[in-house]
């Protein structure tokens, strides 16, 4: 799409009509790095005149040419972003959302770019060097909690539908849909799956959740927390599903030490968490959802591969995905020994 | 491990076409980070084709050997079906009392280290090195 002018010619008409502008220049459109579920293209403009008068760098994000089973549609995410924007959670404003496949040939939505970087490799490392970790963790901790602080029946939560009162045994349902759907048979993530069935947690609460909140998803400039991305997961659950992704080994990007998204300790982030929410994590109920995670990355790293071998989208990125399920499924084999028994069997409720 | 998609072929196809297509002159981050992934996917590919094979035999006398021990009746004759069937079986919850569940942990355990060390060598020795911070709560 970078390269069809009259694309992006019809890009710029767009803005102008939503933004009430005579006209738009556009004067750089390119991918960007990351993004391998949904496509991101920045998006240098300038407005002749409005209310959006002058330079404006914005990102435009659309589907990639196959899905993931979870995902949802890009009005879904636009809107889940616009509500958690009212809500004062650090993200990029969303703009325009445009339904009119004869723009791209898809639906996209336009938001404002943010500064800094997401890639994970990079935020662990500048973390350290700038010995910023544990005020980042603690950051995002409060930013999680205000997440957390939407809840089922605040006014704009309507298109979220219902949810179920029990929503991890709703995550690990769809789960094993997911899985019955992989192209080849996988005992390590049955085994995860059936012991995740045997230790359920019997306490569980909604609120909202971002549900891919980790490291690799939030925008770091400095030490400046400036947006959380991606929310095309988002949706009803339990407050440590987000909790125990973030804290969970697969997304520590080698930092294996630093338990909270390889930047910080646990008690940073659960501290942020904790007084900005008023809640108390449960470490048992993380413990399984760190199960959970490496279970729900495995199937994920699968389907990926299967978007490439498919022949629905050739990418090597996502090809090579695939392969990352072998340390996952290593990972959650080592945190399901049967030396340890099930949670529930041994700890008190 | 086994019947992996893309195959180890596709796979290494895929990174050298990337290769192939990779402009030298390109010094920007996107061209570094893709000629990188590539690299790494032909080393990832190559390491199938030459351990994956063995591995997958090792892993299926395993299962036999299993099924032998727990008293399972086999009928299945390929690796890929032996692996289908230990899937279906601990679903169905078959190996839920001891020492049968040890006996599996056991060999998912071996199966995962020996995809593992193809997959991903460098994270293999990672992970033997160092301790496991992450462990249940009062266990």
């Amino acid at each position: 799409m970078r390269d069809d002018l009259e694309a992006q010619d019809r890009i710029a008409e767009f803005l102008a009509s939503v933004a009430a502008a005579t006209s738009v220049e556009i004067s750089a459109f390119e991918p960007l790095r990351g993004g391998s579920v949904q496509q991101n293209y920045r998006l240098d403009t300038r407005f002749a005149d409005g209310p959006f008068a002058g330079a404006q760098n914005l990102v435009l994000r659309t589907n990639s040419q196959s899905k993931l089973m979870e995902s949802r549609s890009r009005s879904e995410e636009f809107h889940i972003q616009r509500l958690v924007f009212d809500a004062g959670v650090r993200v990029p404003e969303p703009l325009w959302l445009c339904d009119d496949r004869a723009v791209i040939g898809d639906t996209f939505y336009i938001m404002r770019k943010i500064s800094g970087s997401a890639w994970g490799p990079e935020i662990v490392t500048n973390c350290a060097n700038n010995n910023c970790g544990e005020e980042v963790g603690e950051m995002l901790g409060a930013e999680l909690a205000r997440i957390h602080a939407i809840s089922h029946g605040l006014p704009g939560t309507e298109f979220l539908g219902a949810p179920d009162a029990r929503p991890l045994h709703d995550r690990l349902s769809n789960l094993q849909v997911a899985m019955s759907a992989l192209p080849s048979p996988q005992p390590i993530l049955e085994w995860g799956l059936h012991w995740l069935q045997k230790a359920m947690p019997d306490h569980q609460e909604v609120v909202l959740a971002h549900r891919d909140f980790r490291t690799g998803n939030y925008m770091l400039d400095g030490i400046e927390l400036t947006g959380l991305l991606d929310w095309e997961f988002s949706g009803w659950s339990d407050p440590h599903e987000d909790i125990g992704w973030f804290c969970a080994r697969c997304w520590r990007f080698g930092n294996f030490d630093l338990e909270a998204g390889g930047i910080a300790n646990r008690d940073a982030f659960y501290r942020g968490y904790e007084r900005e929410s008023g809640r108390k994590i449960d470490p048992r109920s993380t413990f399984w959802c760190e199960v959970l995670a490496h279970l729900r990355w495995a199937v994920i790293a699968i389907e990926q591969g299967e978007r490439h071998a498919s022949g629905v989208e050739s990418s090597l990125d996502l090809a090579l995905t695939s392969r990352r399920a072998a340390e996952v499924g290593w990972e959650l084999l080592a945190m399901t020994s049967p030396s340890e028994l099930p949670l529930t069997e041994h700890v008190s409720v | 491990m086994f019947n992996l998609r893309p195959s180890p072929v596709d796979l290494f196809t895929a990174a050298k076409r990337a290769i192939a297509d990779w402009n030298p002159h390109d010094a920007s981050d996107l061209a570094r980070a893709e000629v990188m992934l590539a690299g790494r996917a032909a080393a990832v590919a190559l390491r199938e084709v030459r351990f994956l094979q063995r591995a997958n035999e090792q892993t299926a006398l395993d299962i036999r050997s299993f099924y032998g021990e727990t008293g399972g009746a086999l009928n299945e004759s390929t690796s890929a079906a032996l692996w289908a069937r230990l899937a279906n079986d601990i679903g169905a919850g078959r190996f839920d009392t001891e020492p049968e569940r040890l006996a599996l942990y056991a060999l998912l355990t071996a199966a995962a280290r020996r995809w593992l060390q193809i997959a991903n060598p460098r994270y293999a020795r990672q992970r033997a090195s160092r301790p496991d911070t992450t462990a249940a709560p009062n266990s």
